[in-house]
């Protein structure tokens, strides 16, 4: 799975994620967001994926099988038949869908200069800033602040002090954080110093610089993603809005109103100097008072329903469609296969056929393919070798092949001279190429692709010298990703 | 000439003006005991200060030099709090520091001592 691919379906998750907060922000409880945002993130940074057939994906590759047989009747032929060509083992070179499979891509070059970038970005800010913060002088002689910390014993020592160049209180600093309060708090307010300095402490506790972090890397690695950075946007006021959750639950709901104006204070000062930006804050600030001020206490439906949400949600979207192999599941689905290779097809042929897919429905109860050569004319059921099928069989073959050999060399006499004249015979070097060859294809299987074993319902030998009508063909499913391995 | 300094750096400035000219890594010593910076920024810190022309320095030793006076600092923020705050009258500014509760005896002798030399 590549990176677009993890984009593309943590997108979809963010989308849903996006569509319940609008529905029910202020209903459910504002943990339950982190939870589901945490899900997104695992998605997006965690490239695997759990099969299951209650997947989003299944539901889709429902539809587009149903799309896909439709119109797969009417439409006419492109392809005839499979075009086939004698080609000697020996001369037989490796064959790819594309030149480049190894190195980078132009579109990967993008991606990895415009993370660069970002990650740059983040950086040079969070350093600057951290110097700023640095720069902070301790609090002298405040009996509050010292008490209110002693209270509060924690296995990281978090400090309390002040400077003069920030506006509003903030924390830094994940493995000794500090809360640095701005230089003009009014010391002799305790009440508000403590609802200030309790919700720092829950950013502390929850290790919520760490989480931005977090986020921040999400979004360089997906930077052209306009989903992610939407996620970046919400997750970080859904912070802030479960952090107020959580310190309106300690004082009790009579704090509700004296909190909100603490806010507003706050944002008041902090807007008319930075009054570019007061729009986009305005909306997130307003946002949290609204939160707060209708914070009650979640009900009984409110939290079974943040339950469902956060257990459903992530299996219908978190999950990719269940396919490849996958016996219990009954629903064939449909795919393209592209040729890799086939014996005693040549390279150019090969190439030619690659830019024409077949189509392929899929069936998962037997096991087997239907494939089309001919967009949906005619069909012809495909089974394919297991790796460990393939691999036994190879041995076999191996023994079979060295009996051959010891035969001929024990006509000839000499080691490795082939015979001339019309009859073919078989000698070590030929032997080894053939072998070789065969384990190419053995690997193959082992990184997802599909080699032919019977073609309806006929055994397909699968030695390379065949030239029977059924010959032995590897296909890769189209976008899948298969990458050769040589 | 004013120079606008922020409180980390009148916290480096005030090191210079309580114990005269002293090198860099003093100073750095110092404030890491006093307030926990560490001597990057404390570095950082007296190359702004030079930059702002309240440092000079000298060498060897990167030996640092208070170029503006205590009382000149003083002197600006008080201005600047007169005209910010007490609409440009001084004598606001003193009616508002009598007031003050926490004001002891003494220290309101030593005012009225004050008002009385000027008169």
């Amino acid at each position: 799975m590549d990176i677009f691919q993890m984009s593309l379906s943590a997108s979809v998750l963010i989308v849903a994620v996006v569509f319940i907060r609008a529905l029910a922000l202020h209903k459910l409880p504002k943990k339950m967001f982190l939870v589901l945002w945490g899900i997104v993130i695992c998605r997006l940074l965690i490239p695997f994926s759990i099969p299951s057939r209650f997947s989003f994906y299944t539901g889709i590759d429902i539809v587009k099988r149903m799309f896909a047989e439709r119109t797969a009747v009417s439409s006419p032929a492109e392809m005839t038949s499979i075009p086939k060509m004698m080609s000697m083992p020996g001369t037989a070179e490796p064959i790819g869908i594309g030149a480049s499979a190894a190195s980078i891509s132009p579109i990967e070059i993008v991606w990895l200069v415009g993370m660069c970038a970002c990650a740059l970005f983040f950086i040079v800010a969070y350093i600057k800033c951290r110097r700023e913060f640095k720069m902070s002088l301790p609090i002298e002689n405040d009996d509050f602040i010292t008490r209110w910390l002693q209270e509060r014993p924690m296995w990281r020592t978090v400090q309390i002090r002040q400077s003069d160049k920030i506006k509003a209180p903030l924390t830094y600093g994940v493995s000794r954080p500090v809360i640095l309060l701005p230089k003009k708090t009014d010391w002799t307010d305790e009440v508000r110093l403590r609802v200030i300095l309790t919700h720092e402490f829950v950013h502390i506790r929850r290790f919520d610089t760490l989480t931005k972090l977090v986020l921040a890397a999400a979004v360089c690695v997906h930077w052209f993603n306009p989903f992610v950075w939407v996620m970046y946007v919400l997750a970080n006021r859904d912070i802030e809005l479960s952090c107020d959750e959580t310190v309106v639950r300690t004082f009790g709901e009579t704090i509700k109103s004296a909190y909100a104006l603490t806010l507003i204070g706050l944002e008041e000062r902090k807007n008319r100097l930075t009054p570019l930006c007061s729009n986009f804050s305005q909306n997130a600030i307003e946002e949290r008072i609204v939160s707060i001020m209708k914070m009650k206490k979640t009900s009984l439906i409110g939290m079974i329903l943040a339950l469902a949400l956060v257990i459903g949600l992530p299996a219908v979207f978190a999950t990719s469609a269940n396919t490849a192999g996958q016996a219990d599941d009954q629903e064939p689905s449909v795919r393209r296969l592209v040729l890799l290779r086939g014996a005693n097809i040549d390279t150019q042929t090969v190439r030619a056929m690659t830019n024409h897919p077949v189509m392929s429905i899929f069936d998962q109860a037997t096991g087997k393919d239907r494939i089309s050569w001919d967009e949906g004319k005619t069909w012809t059921t495909v089974g394919w070798y297991s790796y460990d099928e393939y691999k036994t069989w190879l041995e076999q073959e191996k023994e079979k092949l060295q009996a051959v050999v010891d035969y001929e060399q024990s006509l000839t006499g000499e080691k490795g001279r082939t015979v001339s004249g019309d009859r073919f015979v078989w000698n070590q070097g030929l032997m080894d190429e053939v072998v070789r060859q065969e384990e190419r294809v053995l690997r193959d299987i082992k990184n997802g692709a599909l080699v032919t074993k019977s073609i309806d319902g006929r055994d397909v030998d699968a030695s390379m010298l065949d030239d029977d009508d059924d010959v032995m063909m590897t296909f890769a499913i189209e976008n899948s990703g298969f990458k050769r391995t040589w | 000439m004013e120079i606008k300094l922020f409180d980390s750096e009148l916290k480096v400035m005030d090191v210079l003006w309580k114990e005269g000219d002293m090198a860099a890594k003093r100073i750095s010593d110092i404030l890491k005991e006093r307030v926990g910076w560490n001597m990057n920024t404390t570095y950082t810190l007296i190359k702004r200060c030079i930059a702002k022309g309240a440092i000079e320095r000298r060498e060897p030793n990167f030996m640092c030099h208070a170029l503006i006076l205590k009382e000149q600092v003083q002197e600006q923020e008080t201005t600047e709090l007169i005209n910010k705050v007490f609409d440009g009258s001084a004598d606001l500014l003193f009616a508002s520091l009598l007031n003050r509760k926490s004001l002891s005896t003494e220290e309101i002798e030593r005012l009225k001592q004050i008002v009385n030399n000027l008169k």
